[in-house]
């Protein structure tokens, strides 16, 4: 079976306005690979052969569920060729969106990801049934690989396991730079179709007000507002929100008092 | 007031560079000849009465979980530099590490990002779609 290219060179490949590419991301069945010989790095799943200027990484798709699935959706309508492997079919930019989001939400590569999903975002047609199947299992392959930042946090009170010592000036905070009145543990009901739609100021006024309490509690400043916003995109919140969060990122912007 | 020095964090920040390279992937892992580390802030940092003691990468005790950057930690933020291949770094720091050593991501996307909400494309119509099925999902 022909490889599929996803990733940033896929993105390249599908619009000329696409960030510079750092690398060849593959997914391939081994046999199909075989021929290449050992690999400069693997992994569980993951093969890494070093190039002039850059590096192909090929995902075997044998055992990952997402993988497989892909393979099996991609057309032949766009093929590239790519070093070491030969012709690839290009993940369309669906699929890609797609991946890139369910990866979002996590401390690896966030600004990378979150820069893809920007670029993705207005770009992708209709999400077609065998695209909502490759969301789940993407999904549940970037909680399973990530799990450690799924562990509840209590240093926000957003999620209602604040360990705030002092609630007298965590409320102070809250009513100082925020224009709603925020209760402990908000976040626990999750976002729906009506905060993409016309509950979306009020929840982006919610984020807003977490993040500059958080930077500075945390922080001690207000200048720490952007981190305080990652914190809550990859560890802090719970998943619906922090996919949200990643939606929402360029609109975010630090209260006014 | 209990005052920390740097240094000990340095020693202590090195024991798990690894983990530090995770947690900073993209802050400040770049390339260059030589694997070091910095400390941001620099001169040691206030803890407030009663506060528990930094432990790993500057974390508190109750949260020594290597991750510098989860807003945790009371104190400086470790840096790591290093060349494209620093051999067992990479190899000891996991695929996603390794990844970033290779490649490194800098901070200037952040600011990238900061734009105007005017200047940011509206969503797709797929693109609420895959939202709306990751809160159903992830719910």
């Amino acid at each position: 079976m022909t490889p599929v290219l996803f990733g940033s060179r896929a993105h390249a490949a599908r619009s000329p306005e696409a960030r510079a590419p750092r690398d060849w991301d593959v997914i391939a069945r081994a046999e199909d690979v075989a021929y290449l010989g050992p690999p400069a790095r693997t992994w569980p799943n993951r093969l890494a052969y070093d190039l002039p200027t850059s590096y192909l990484e090929i995902v075997l798709a044998d055992e990952m569920p997402w993988a497989t699935l892909l393979l099996e959706l991609t057309t032949d309508e766009l093929v590239v060729d790519v070093p070491l492997v030969g012709p690839a079919r290009v993940a369309d930019l669906t699929a890609l969106f797609v991946l890139k989001t369910a990866h979002a939400v996590y401390p690896v590569s966030f600004y990378k990801s979150l820069a893809d999903y920007h670029f993705l975002r207005p770009r992708i047609g209709p999400l077609p049934r065998t695209h909502h199947a490759l969301l789940g299992l993407a999904a549940d392959t970037a909680r399973t690989r990530y799990a450690e930042s799924l562990t509840p946090r209590s240093e926000s009170c957003a999620t209602g396991l604040s360990t705030v010592r002092d609630w007298t000036a965590h409320a102070e905070l809250h009513a100082r730079h925020g224009t709603t009145t925020l209760e402990p543990g908000w976040a626990l009901v999750p976002p729906d179709a009506s905060t993409l739609g016309r509950d979306r100021a009020q929840a982006i006024r919610r984020i807003a007000e977490e993040a500059m309490v958080l930077a500075i509690e945390l922080r001690g400043s207000p200048a720490h507002f952007r981190w305080a916003l990652r914190v809550l995109a990859t560890r802090f919140l719970p998943l619906p929100w922090r996919y949200f969060v990643v939606d929402a990122w360029p609109e975010i912007t630090p209260p006014t008092t | 007031m209990t005052k920390v020095r740097n240094v000990a964090l340095a020693f202590s920040a090195l024991s798990f560079l690894g983990a530090v390279a995770t947690a900073c992937d993209d802050e400040s892992v770049t390339g260059g000849s030589g694997f070091s580390l910095s400390l941001e802030d620099g001169g040691g940092f206030t803890l407030p009465d009663g506060a528990p003691a930094p432990g790993v990468n500057g974390e508190t005790a109750a949260n020594q979980d290597g991750d510098a950057s989860d807003g945790t930690d009371g104190g400086p933020k470790a840096h790591v530099t290093g060349p494209a291949d620093s051999g067992a770094v990479i190899r000891d720091a996991g695929y996603d590490a390794a990844r970033d050593a290779l490649a490194p991501i800098h901070d200037d996307q952040q600011h990238v990002l900061n734009v105007a909400p005017a200047a940011v494309a509206p969503a797709s119509a797929g693109a609420h779609d895959v939202l709306l099925a990751l809160f159903a999902i992830t719910a």
